[in-house]
């Protein structure tokens, strides 16, 4: 069979892809909230481009809720600080309070720390408005309305241009999170059998679990006609990925097959394969479409677990006996669980 | 709450209250009308807690400081509101493309733009722009100077929460894990339990990340044997985590979910031992008293292959996949034993 790619594109080369669609979103949003605030705005001040700015963090999963989510944050630190200039006379002791809390809420924030940019960003947006709000040149008791209404329409243009400036397709994006995800672990399984550079590619594989997979799908609210079908490929794909670390844990733990030439050769000639349908996959992220696929599957496995079956013990009591065995039958298996997930994978998308 | 009371957490309490009081202070002597800039650019720069070395902190703590300062400067110099307009676009422009292609400069890039708006919207009166400028980089020069509490012992203090960390989030994998074999409705709500899974394992690999990057770090000013000793527990978490994804196929592999209830009990022995496990490594790495046993753990194992023996082997579609599990819980109870004999010295057991 032909590879789908004579030259697969490397993991390194897919973690750049450019980010100019998110990028022309926030660009165009700070430009036209600056423009209207300048023209339009209630109170004159920065609250606007702040909260279009602001609103516009938001990922690719769910956008107008987080927006919405956002814009009550703000909301709810201007009217607090409102409630605190008013009700106590004192400024220097507004301050103090604000200034508690802020080192209260970073103080949390660090603790339970490492979050993820978005976690720790909601995190700070109550404390950091309501510094704004406090620590702002104009009186907040003067301009709370116009605040609000400023905070609003700073919203508005926040959600609007990521929906009408060069808006995300969440198929695409979840093509460029997925594509060097699988091409990490296509890396992976190579190492696995070579043992060349296996560190080093598992690294890649947990680099990029934590910085390329789309783990927005699974937010709460998000789109629910397209959720089923992303997060079928998302537990999917992440499965392949804990197969893989069981696998180099097994080897890890001396599992060895060396003294069987024949075994040695079913698990390469059933790793390639594995690889192949992995690359099958990168083709359909990346093209749309999956190539030629017509082929036998399964014979290789059978063939392999029959060669297996005239190596182990016949009942499960002897295999136990036996950790040297049990670690070759434990990474058949896992062989077997990373052919099932593949070829379950490679059936959606035909 | 496992991280309250550490040497790291109390140093960034008092430098987040120094700071506040610092620029609270300097803001009310300063009586000047755009002294504000002190206080927001003093408590914003105090929240970077990238650098993994005392010296890359403050490096990275004055670059974003001053890099922020000059574009509200500039920002403040420009009177045309639609070149104003067009300045603000170019620099989110470049800070959001460096944001996206460079993940770790995410904050830093965010701060700078932020301080670009609110002074291109913040008209200042003529003559005091120096002053902008001045009063941002003062609020950075207290949030860099006052990183000083962080001077004695930066690399240990770092890389000690970060072992805990990591450790506390083993445990909510197993934890997870477990759930998805002890709750009967996982079948019905897989997305549910391996959403929960896939943020244990995220955070777990972030932490280890960032472990990994102190310990490299550090292996340049720490002595052989500390080299030697942090090298053992990340290949050790390694293991941990690789174990437990080892023994999480269990759930993958099997057809009929009610087989499990036929080993609950053990299975939620087994879970609840392994977490006990662990705590007894975070109450050493805390220098608690501890007392690191798998006995009980071992016990539950035991349960497990005797119950497998007179039931889930002949009970269960898939014999197969319960041997392989009894076989990674029993390897995971030894690397913990090994864990507990080679990285954690036998004086410091009851310390």
């Amino acid at each position: 069979m032909q590879m789908p790619f004579q030259h697969p594109v490397t993991y390194r080369e897919l973690t750049s892809v450019s980010p100019l669609r998110q990028v022309c979103s926030v660009a165009v949003a700070v430009f036209i909230a600056f423009m209207v605030g300048y023209l339009y705005s209630f109170g004159n001040e920065f609250w606007i481009p702040l909260t279009a700015f602001f609103v516009s963090q938001t990922t690719r999963g769910t956008p107008l809720r987080q927006g919405m989510t956002i814009f009550l944050i703000m909301v709810c630190a201007i009217l607090i600080s409102f409630l605190f200039i008013l009700l106590i006379k004192k400024i220097v002791i507004v301050y103090a309070i604000v200034a508690c809390i802020f080192t209260l809420v970073s103080y949390l924030a660090f603790i339970y720390r490492p979050q993820s940019k978005q976690t720790y960003f909601m995190t700070m947006l109550f404390p950091v408005t309501l510094l704004f709000a406090v620590f702002s040149p104009v009186s907040v008791v003067a301009v709370l309305q116009d605040r609000i209404f400023d905070t609003a329409i700073g919203a508005l243009i926040g959600i609007l241009c990521r929906f009408v400036v060069l808006p995300v397709k969440l198929d695409v994006a979840f093509s460029e999170g997925v594509v060097p995800t699988l091409a990490a672990m296509n890396e992976f399984m190579e190492a696995l059998m070579t043992k060349n550079n296996l560190a080093e590619r598992r690294l890649q594989v947990e680099e990029s679990l934590i910085d390329m997979y789309p783990s927005w799908i699974y937010e709460v609210g998000f789109n629910r006609g397209l959720r089923s079908g992303f997060r079928f490929f998302l537990v999917n794909i992440e499965r392949v990925s804990e197969v893989l670390f069981s696998m180099d844990y097994l080897i890890a733990r001396g599992m060895d097959v060396s003294h069987s030439h024949e075994l040695q050769r079913h698990l390469g000639i059933v790793m390639q394969k594995n690889q192949q349908l992995l690359l099958l996959l990168i083709q359909y992220f990346n093209q749309g479409k999956i190539g030629e696929h017509m082929q036998d599957y399964t014979a290789d496995m059978n063939e392999l677990e029959n060669i297996l079956r005239l190596v182990i013990p016949d009942n499960m009591e002897g295999l136990m006996l036996s950790p040297a065995l049990l670690l070759i039958t434990a990474f058949v298996r896992d062989m077997r669980d990373l052919r099932m997930l593949l070829l379950d994978l490679v059936k959606s998308v035909a | 709450m496992d991280l309250l009371f550490s040497s790291l957490s109390i140093k960034r309490f008092i430098y987040v209250i120094l700071v506040a009081i610092l620029a609270c202070i300097g803001m009310v002597y300063a009586h000047h009308h755009e002294a504000y800039w002190l206080v927001w650019s003093a408590f914003i720069m105090s929240l970077i807690t990238t650098g993994d070395s005392f010296k890359r902190r403050v490096t990275t703590i004055l670059i974003t400081g001053f890099a922020a300062a000059f574009v509200a400067w500039l920002a403040s110099i420009i009177q045309s509101p639609l070149l104003l307009a067009l300045y603000l676009f170019v620099i989110t422009i470049i800070c959001v493309s460096l944001a996206y292609r460079r993940p770790v400069t995410f904050f830093q890039a965010f701060i700078i733009n932020l301080f670009a708006i609110l002074s291109a919207c913040l008209h200042v009166p003529f003559g005091s722009e120096l002053a902008r400028f001045i009063f941002i980089c003062g609020g950075v020069m207290i949030a860099a100077l006052l990183q000083m509490v962080f001077y004695p012992y930066f690399i240990r203090n770092e890389l000690q929460p970060y072992l805990v960390i990591s450790i506390r989030n083993l445990k909510k994998i197993n934890k997870d894990i477990f759930t998805c074999l002890l709750q009967p409705d996982y079948p019905d709500n897989v997305y549910l339990y391996e959403r929960r899974l896939h943020l244990a394992k995220t955070n777990f690999l972030r932490a280890l990340q960032r472990l990994r990057d102190i310990t490299i770090l550090a292996e340049m000013k720490l002595s052989e044997s500390e080299k030697a000793s942090h090298d053992t527990w990340l290949s050790r978490l390694n293991e941990l985590f690789e174990n437990m994804m080892d023994y999480s196929q269990l759930r993958r592999r099997i057809s009929d979910y009610s087989t499990l209830s036929l080993c609950a009990e053990e299975l939620a022995g087994i879970s609840r031992e392994i977490g006990v496990c662990l705590d007894a490594i975070i109450a050493h790495l805390k220098r608690k008293k501890f007392f690191p046993n798998t006995n009980k753990l071992n016990e539950y194992i035991q349960a497990l292959e005797r119950q497998y023996h007179q039931v889930l082997q002949v009970a269960s579609p898939e014999p197969l996949a319960f041997v392989l599990f009894i076989d990674s819980l029993t390897t995971f109870s030894k690397t913990m034993e090994a864990l507990y004999a080679n990285a954690i010295p036998a004086s410091s057991h009851l310390s």
